[in-house]
């Protein structure tokens, strides 16, 4: 019996060597970024810092007085804290087609940095029609039915990713329902490489002029939009391209079209 | 107890006295002159009729018989002869005879019959009677020596080789996996699938062979010059609880699990004992692996085996030789199997034979029931959660056939369980008749005739079938049909009716249905070429599907009547199809050598489909593949304590158009009688892939993929195991460690691009691959014979995985540090008791550190979670008691059995935490446990007519 155990014993010896728990200690410390570079705009940033689980703030604090610059390769320009955790360089004509930006600036000790392109232009964009029918619901009679449009562009080889946003620029629109009182605001859908897309009646909350803008985006950005999961078993870490950050950095290229939306 | 055994037995000799002895049923009838010693004449007359005849000798001493009988039936004989020595008998459940002056001998025969155990048997030939052998049992050892000298003259010295076939003697069903051993040496050896087992160089024909099966009596078999001329049929039977009161002292146990200690990492379940155990809904085998060492306990939402830090999909699960795809119930509560169509079940953990491939963890060989080819019989059991009913026949006189049929009905239990995955079926009310917990309704139930939107819900269930035909034309060649079919159809939809005001009327029906399952099917041949050759030969195919649709249609009428359909949603399809054939062939070369040999092919389809709509498909793939392969294992003895078994098997995957060599090894050294060393260890690739979907609440949760060599690469691991076991009179001391690599491990995920509301766009599919290792020690004490039995089981592991898309090392999701399982059954004459407690480790869990938001391009605000490292947190320690008591009411005719179970499943009521929820409400980040079952009570009742 006592071999048994001698035995015992040596078998056991094998799991000496388990490993300590890693490190679960937050790294709170992250600025969240947040900056869209589109041609002919300003380059406007926002950094935030984290929050805390139980934060009842719908953003986190601003991140004041950092001194972030943004490099197109030959230039580099300082950004100005123009509100609170908000950085622009007012020259909207710095991001330029095609080219690279390095955005960078330092926080405890640590370079948080990004890297983006602008994409070409969508090619092709069209749309199968210029005005879109929003049929009336009301009781007692058959609604008429929604006949979409279909918006189509060009993506060879299914390469470039794209966004679609609809942007009423109608003052004062009229609701499609008056029974919906949410507040307006642009509707943004990710296609991912498709090449086509028909509306639906949902994305027409507010009846009036829309510029439709397909625009021309780098994966970063859907990745880093696209939710992840809710549970233990699921969760896994948002997808960003801000090193030593979160956040996104990204610039993208749009084409649009004009749709009147009646009813 | 004995008081109501004495009564029992009144009852029953009154029964006897009163009528012809109707449970003593032969056709066995004497012919000719018999003049000998009443021993003898019982002697004769058991091996006439297949019934064991238990007697003491001072009882029938002097007396003699001298007759004249003319084609008598044995069973008037015997009753004849009793009554002239103012004698009786009573037969006994297990179809054993007892020759008793008064009924209160019954009890105390019994007692001699356990306590001494079969001391000498004789067989008759196959050709006589078929498939039983017949045994008088006298209890004294003196009378043994006596038959002995009368039967078998003088032993031949010489050494002789036997074969057989060890079968249930009550229904002729074969054993596999006995243990055929020559007493007091060490030669043995193991039956075969169909039971036929071959011993070469048996010392002399006056040896005695012991013959053990996990569920059976143990029984024993006297050689002599004739029988071992002739194919043995031995016959065992089940070992009847009421009759195993008594401490049987050196003979193998008769536990409900059972490990072989000459072979590495085996474990071996008899599904007739399943019921003493507790459960949750169901008698379960594959829960049942679960109580032993190595295999995690702690995975309720599971049948699957995590054997060893693998999981459920490293593990092959053969029924009837073709591969099993879907092993579970009711998203994993319940395992696919109906264990009453089930006679073996064989669990290797590790190190497994060349014969098996295509795993990289473990393989779960179930062999389903042949049928009873002597009798029909028909059997059931009504649970809280099933109703299941089992049918045997035999259908002439060389084929039987056998069928079973389960099926859930939506009880308070099934409901428990179905609510824990759809948290919205609570709330909604359930109208119009029928659907109102009336077992097994029909589903959907009226729509009101009111004028008010109604609501109806349709009911969920999962069946499965087992239908076997076997042939067995003479007494080389069977041929079986095995079908196995297991479907799960979990409907959380809901139709509502528009009241006529709303535009016209008509309807709006939400569809949330996954269903899933498996059908199979194998047709075998297997054949006896001689003693030394057999061969098994089989063609399978074998399916499986999933489906998932979550969808919303809105049925809209106009004024004309025209009534317009809208579709919207998220449909999924996977499916599977293999087609097989396989030849596993044995030579019994000589005493130390024995070669396996075998070739295989394969050919698989795996389509998986997830669209919106019919027309529209965002994954559409399409993946065939064909495997083909060979292998050889040589099973060596040098010498009597040492057995060698090098394997190699080698496989073409015409995916990557590569070969994968796999060489295996495995040994076993008996050191003492008592103390028995094992090592084994071997190379192993797997070529399908079940991956996860990373949120189990919507959509399919998993699906079949096939290795591609490319994003998901052919995973490979090694396995290392060395232990020891130690094997006293009534405990066995059982030592494993194992060390296992794992390489090119895949793991998935699916993230939907776009704005999940509107469900239009992408899909994105991400494939990781890794590495990983996974290393323990198992400790297991068993304490096998006696009232009293159970086991101490206790697993020392750790599994870790490497993804680098997850930042390098990280506990896989399996892993359990401590794994601590008590197992305690307790016998009381008619009344079982058990009980038994699991402790575990929690499993490792990632959780969010922080959250942060950030506006979209279009400024619509989104939350992020930012997470821990992987799997770096510990769920809080999974622990639970579970008991059950089963009675049985056992008809003294034997005829009609029965037994009630109550059984009480995490009996202090464990909040035992399955994963947990964030949710953002308010801006914060809320976490709420998702908890495992609650306290839940169930009742069994088991019915066999015979």
């Amino acid at each position: 019996m006592q071999r048994l155990m001698m035995l015992l014993l040596l078998l056991g010896a094998m799991f000496s060597s388990c490993k300590k728990e890693a490190n679960v200690e937050a790294d709170y410390t992250r600025p969240v970024v947040q900056a869209y570079l589109v041609p002919g705009l300003p380059l406007r940033m926002k950094v935030y810092y984290q929050k805390y689980l139980e934060d009842t703030i719908s953003y986190g604090y601003p991140m004041k007085g950092l001194q972030p610059t943004v490099s197109d390769g030959i230039t580099t320009v300082r950004l100005l804290e123009t509100a609170d955790g908000v950085y622009e360089y007012a020259d909207a004509g710095f991001v330029q087609d095609h080219k690279t930006y390095t955005l960078n600036f330092s926080y405890l000790d640590k370079v948080i940095s990004a890297q983006t392109t602008v994409p070409d232009a969508p090619v092709g964009f069209t749309a199968s029609a210029v005005s879109q029918e929003v049929p009336a619901f009301s009781f007692g009679t058959t609604p008429a039915t929604f006949v979409p449009v279909t918006f189509s562009w060009s993506n060879p080889g299914a390469a470039a990713h794209f966004l679609m946003r609809f942007r009423n620029t109608t003052d004062d629109p009229v609701r499609t329902d008056s029974r919906n009182d949410a507040a307006y605001a642009d509707t943004e859908v990710l296609l991912g490489t498709a090449v086509t897309y028909q509306t639906q009646q949902m994305t027409f909350r507010f009846l009036g002029d829309y510029q439709v803008l397909l625009y021309h985006i780098n994966q970063e950005y859907s990745d880093a939009i696209s939710s992840s999961g809710g549970t233990s078993l699921n969760l896994t870490n948002p997808s960003t391209n801000i090193v030593n950050g979160l956040g996104i950095f990204t610039a993208m290229k749009a084409d649009s079209l004009s749709l009147h939306v009646y009813q | 107890m004995k008081r109501g055994l004495f009564l029992m037995a009144l009852v029953c000799l009154m029964y006897v006295g009163a009528r012809a002895q109707r449970p003593f049923v032969t056709k066995a009838a004497l012919d000719g002159l018999y003049t000998m010693s009443m021993s003898r004449m019982l002697d004769t007359i058991a091996v006439r009729s297949n019934f064991r005849i238990v007697y003491e000798q001072e009882m029938v001493e002097g007396f003699s018989i001298s007759d004249h009988f003319n084609q008598e039936n044995v069973k008037e004989v015997l009753a004849r002869m009793c009554k002239e020595h103012n004698l009786h008998y009573w037969v006994a459940s297990d179809q054993v005879i007892y020759i008793i002056r008064k009924p209160e001998d019954v009890h105390r025969l019994m007692k001699l019959n356990r306590s001494v155990s079969p001391e000498t048997q004789s067989t008759v030939p196959a050709a006589g009677i078929p498939a039983s052998i017949g045994v008088s049992t006298p209890l004294k050892p003196e009378v043994l020596e006596a038959v002995e000298q009368e039967t078998a003259v003088v032993g031949s010295r010489k050494p002789i080789r036997l074969t057989g076939r060890i079968v249930d003697r009550k229904t002729g069903e074969s054993l596999p996996s006995a243990i055929i051993r020559v007493s007091n040496t060490t030669i043995s050896t193991t039956a075969n699938l169909d039971g036929y087992f071959t011993l070469l160089r048996v010392p002399s024909d006056t040896c005695r062979l012991e013959v053990n099966y996990i569920g059976y009596q143990p029984e024993m078999l006297q050689l002599n010059k004739d029988n071992v001329q002739q194919e043995l049929i031995i016959g065992l039977f089940p070992s009847i609880r009421m009759l195993t009161e008594v401490v049987i002292t050196d003979k193998k146990g008769e536990g409900v699990m059972s490990v072989d200690k000459r072979r590495v990492s085996v474990l071996q379940i008899s599904p007739a004992r399943l019921e003493e155990l507790p459960n949750i809904g169901e008698k379960d085998i594959l829960r049942s692996f679960q109580l032993m060492p190595g295999v995690s306990g702690s995975n309720e939402s599971s049948s699957g085996a995590y054997v060893r830090g693998g999981t459920p999909d490293q593990n092959l699960v053969l029924f009837d030789g073709f591969t099993v795809y879907q092993v579970d119930h009711l998203y994993g509560f319940f395992s696919a199997f109906n264990s009453n169509a089930v006679k073996d079940v064989t669990l290797y953990k590790g190190g497994f034979s060349a014969k098996y491939g295509g795993r990289l963890s473990s393989v779960t060989d179930i062999t389903g029931k042949e049928g009873n080819s002597k009798e029909s019989n028909i059997a059931g059991d009504l649970s809280l959660l099933s109703a299941n009913i089992f049918l045997e026949k035999p259908v002439n006189e060389k084929s039987t056939l056998l069928l079973a049929y389960r099926r859930s009905y939506q009880g308070p239990l099934y409901d428990k369980i179905f609510n824990k995955f759809n948290s919205t079926t609570a709330t909604t009310t359930r109208t119009g008749g029928g659907n109102t917990g009336a077992p097994g309704g029909p589903p959907g139930g009226g729509f009101g005739g009111s004028g008010g939107p109604t609501v109806t819900v349709p009911s969920s269930y999962f069946y499965d079938l087992n239908a076997k035909y076997t042939y067995a034309p003479d007494q080389r060649n069977r041929f079986s049909w095995s079908i196995y079919q297991g479907n799960d159809n979990l409907d959380n939809s809901r139709d509502m009716n528009l009241p006529s005001f709303i535009g016209g009327g008509g309807g709006l029906s939400t569809t949330d249905k996954t269903t899933y399952g498996n059908l199979g099917s194998s047709f075998k041949w297997s054949s006896k070429w001689s003693s030394k050759l057999y061969s098994n030969t089989l063609i399978s195919y074998s399916t499986y599907h999933s489906d998932r649709d979550n969808s919303v249609t809105a049925t809209i009428q106009d004024e004309e009547g025209n009534e317009q359909e809208i579709n919207n949603g998220t449909f999924e399809k996977n499916r599977l199809r293999d087609f097989s054939l396989k030849s596993d062939w044995e030579l019994q070369a000589n005493e130390k050598y024995k070669i396996l040999f075998g070739a295989f092919a394969s050919r698989q389809n795996v389509s998986y489909e997830n669209g919106q709509n019919d027309t529209s498909k965002l994954i559409d793939q399409h993946t065939k593949a064909l495997t083909t392969g060979m292998y050889a294992e040589l099973e060596l003895n040098p010498t009597v304590d040492f057995q060698l078994k090098p394997g190699i098997r080698n496989t073409y995957y015409d995916q990557t158009g590569k070969l994968y060599l796999e060489p295996r090894l495995s040994a076993t050294y008996t050191l003492t009688d008592k103390f028995t060393l094992k090592a084994s260890g071997g190379r192993f690739y797997q070529f399908a892939n079940r991956v996860i979907r990373e949120d189990i609440l919507s959509g399919s949760r998993d699906f079949w993929v096939l290795a591609n060599g490319d994003a998901i690469p052919v995973s490979s691991a090694n396995h290392y195991i060395a232990g020891f076991s130690y094997e006293t009179g009534k405990f066995l001391l059982d030592v494993e460690a194992y060390y296992k690599e794992l390489d090119n491990l895949s793991e998935y995920s699916q993230r939907t691009t776009g704005n999940p509301r509107q469900r239009t766009l992408g899909l994105e599919e991400h494939f990781y691959s890794g590495s990983g290792y996974s290393k323990g020690l198992e400790v297991m004490l068993q304490k096998t014979r006696g009232k009293y039995t159970g086991w101490i089981s206790y697993t020392l592991a750790d599994a870790t995985n490497h993804f680098d898309a997850y930042g390098g090392d990280f506990f896989a999701s399996q892993d359990t540090r401590h794994e601590l399982k008590l197992v305690n059954m307790y016998r009381l004459g008619k009344w079982n008791f058990s009980a038994t407690w699991i402790f575990a480790t929690g499993k490792p869990y990632t959780a969010p550190l922080t959250s942060y938001t950030i506006d979209d391009l279009s400024g619509n605000s989104h939350t992020y979670l930012s997470i821990s490292d992987k799997n770096a947190l510990r769920m809080p320690a999974y622990h639970r008691l579970d008991a059950a008591v089963t009675y049985d009411f056992i008809k003294v005719d034997s005829r009609k059995t029965g037994s009630i179970g109550f059984s009480l499943f995490n009996i202090y009521n464990r909040s035992n935490v399955w994963y947990k929820q964030y949710s953002i409400i308010n801006n914060q980040v809320v976490t709420s446990n998702v908890n495992y079952l609650s306290f839940t009570p169930n009742l069994t009742l088991s019915l066999k007519w015979k």
